[in-house]
């Protein structure tokens, strides 16, 4: 493959495992893509439901597509040795369930081009099987600092997802944690503190499919497994200095109170909420005194009462049930999600 | 190795005062920055003084304009894509620099990376570097306010250009690559715009010490474009700007339309149906406009 300087190579990776319903959505979309300077590596993590002979139907059909079969042995695993192999100066994630618009890349590449941005983000679009939904990552296209992605980042503004974004081959340089989940919110921090600017679309172009027997499941086992993650986004923006000291502590604050609400109000008994509530309270504890600045009172009333008792704060919390009143069902119950 | 800082010093028949700024940026107690003189075809002796630098080993660029370009925002974009530093300090050809400044400024923009603009105070001296009886700032407090850019530029940058002089700030050059262009092609109003879409890139940082000089003359091109007219029209341009940038709701917009509409019809203005039909939505506004100004100051809608 050569290097054309006007024409950038894309390289996509897709990590398959047991999506035989899906793939060929998914492989078709990229080769019907209008901006055709790709390559693509499929990681066949050990299917068992032909997924595998599907790939290499596809890596027969068309050469700029690679197939690698090996064991089972994770998605993350599967992407760090996708990396390894890439060529291209651009790197972008697909899930083998999800598929993309023709003008995908083409989008995608153009806005990374330009000066100082290494890293681009399209919009999304829900797909549930009776409906889709665009989701916005922005109100209106704009060019940030890196620091300000990792700040939305961790404020939650901004998903913590691979696919639908495109990389500078240059910032890939630690591999994808080996974790049951939010392996990608995990590393792209690290990311994107290597690179200068991204650039965040408002084009819908990346298709995410919904599917029941994904892992999310249960809220509070999902909030559990944020804590880690927020300490961890905690230590690694002070290191590395990327926002000031105050808004790093506020924010930090902010994320672990909102999981301790969230699991003290939604807990039942027999759950071990108190332990995990202990365990954020630590937590909390390295991260005070408070900053003097862009911290909310109700922030900063409930880290009090965490800090004064335990028990007081699941009291006071479990309270807080009876005020919020029976929350309008929009159509959000009536989505079908695919199997 | 890069150097950290690039100096970039745009000169337009200031000679008188070209050694005095340049020595002053060469005394700096921080010392690791590249220097880029420019000289946009002047037409007295700066250009013997310049050369006179031309070996120094600071000095990385050194380049004459064969024509006048006429907006100094031009030879600003020009010296910015020579510059190699992170860092970069826009220092004006008449200003002067106490030796502490680049590197008070450095030390804070050094504390975190969301930190876009670092900038200290002015003080305003006169052609004989007396300084004169009025001006922004005059005291120091010694106080260091880290302010999230959207933040500050609705509570300081929309009532004027806060950032005054471009002597007293360094900027971040990846965040420039950023920023919308459009600001070159202003000729009075261009830092404002320039610094208001570069603040609200990350964090802004402001130094309280007077740490610089900002020389005014007769016949200022502030001043000029007062009397001729233009800077209502540019103002018009960066007030909607700002505002979209910011995303500010209708009241905000109201307020800002009220304060606006109370100066413009308060001063002499040469061209006022011109402003008026370019501008009718910042400077066109009603006494309710007004009205939503005076008390939107009392109960702090705009932090205005």
């Amino acid at each position: 493959m050569t290097n054309n300087p006007e024409k950038p190579l894309v390289s996509l990776i897709i990590s398959v495992y047991n999506t035989v319903l899906y793939l060929r959505q998914c492989l078709d979309s990229v080769i019907a893509q209008t901006y055709d300077h790709w390559e693509l590596i499929v990681i066949d993590d050990g299917s068992t439901d032909g997924s595998a002979a599907i790939c290499d139907e596809y890596a027969n059909k068309d050469e700029r597509i690679r197939v690698v079969h090996k064991a089972n042995s994770g998605k993350p695993d599967c992407c760090n040795l996708a990396i390894g192999m890439v060529k291209g100066d651009y790197v972008g994630f697909i899930d083998s369930d999800d598929w993309v618009e023709p003008a995908y890349l083409k989008v995608m590449v153009d806005a990374i081009s330009m000066d100082g941005i290494d890293f681009v983000s399209c919009s999304y679009i829900n797909e549930f099987q009776n409906k889709s939904i665009n989701d916005y990552v922005c109100a209106q296209t704009m060019h940030i600092t890196s620091s300000q992605a990792i700040k939305r980042l961790y404020l939650r503004k901004l998903y913590g997802y691979l696919p639908g974004r495109l990389f500078d081959r240059e910032l890939l340089q630690e591999p994808i944690p080996n974790l049951r989940r939010y392996e990608d919110m995990a590393v792209l921090h690290k990311w994107l503190s290597h690179g200068e600017g991204a650039t965040l679309c408002t084009q819908c172009l990346y298709h995410y499919r919904q599917r029941a027997s994904s892992i999310m499941n249960n809220e509070s086992d999902r909030m559990v497994g944020m804590i880690p993650l927020f300490e961890d986004y905690y230590n690694y923006i002070r290191e590395h200095r990327l926002l000031s000291i105050e808004e790093n502590k506020a924010i930090a604050l902010r994320n672990l109170i909102r999981i301790a609400k969230d699991i003290a109000r939604n807990s039942v008994t027999g759950d071990n909420v108190l332990e995990i509530l202990t365990h954020i309270r630590k937590v909390v504890k390295t991260i005070l005194p408070f900053p003097h600045s862009y911290i909310s009172h109700k922030t900063k009333h409930r880290v009090r009462i965490l800090l004064f008792s335990v028990h007081f704060f699941t009291f006071i919390m479990r309270i807080g049930r009876f005020f919020v009143l029976s929350r309008h069902h929009t159509d959000q119950t009536k989505l079908i999600k695919f199997a | 190795m890069n150097p950290k800082v690039s100096v970039i010093i745009p000169n337009y028949n200031h000679a008188p005062y070209l050694v005095e700024r340049i020595e002053s940026v060469l005394s700096q107690d921080y010392q690791d920055f590249e220097i880029i003189l420019l000289d946009d075809c002047s037409t007295d002796s700066s250009s013997e003084i310049l050369k006179k630098y031309e070996h120094h080993p600071k000095v990385s660029h050194i380049i004459f304009n064969e024509h006048n370009n006429g907006s100094p925002f031009q030879q600003w974009k020009k010296g910015i894509a020579l510059a190699k530093g992170e860092y970069i300090w826009v220092a004006e050809s008449d200003d002067v620099a106490a030796n502490q400044l680049l590197g008070a400024l450095v030390m804070e923009m050094e504390k975190s990376r969301n930190i876009v603009v670092a900038f200290a105070h002015s003080r305003l001296i006169d052609k004989s570097n007396k300084q004169l009886p009025y001006g922004w700032h005059d005291e120091d407090t010694n106080d260091v306010y880290v302010t999230d850019g959207q933040r500050f530029v609705t509570e300081k940058m929309l009532t004027s250009n806060y950032i005054y002089n471009a002597s007293m700030a360094i900027f971040r050059k990846s965040a420039y690559k950023l920023i919308d262009t459009d600001y070159q092609h202003y000729s009075y109003c261009g830092d404002w715009i320039f610094w208001i879409e570069l603040c609200l890139k990350g964090d802004v940082v402001e130094v309280c010490r007077v740490l610089n000089s900002y020389r005014q003359h007769k016949g200022q091109t502030t001043l000029q474009s007062i009397k001729d007219g233009g800077k209502w029209i540019e103002m018009g341009h960066v007030l909607k700007r700002a505002a979209d940038l910011l995303e500010l709701t209708d009241i905000q917009r109201r307020c800002l339309r009220g304060r606006y509409t109370k100066r413009f019809a308060c001063q002499k203005v040469p061209n006022r149906t011109e402003v008026l039909t370019l501008h009718s939505d910042v400077f066109g506004g009603s006494v309710m406009d007004i009205c939503y100004y005076e008390f939107g100051k009392m109960f702090n809608f705009l932090r205005m």
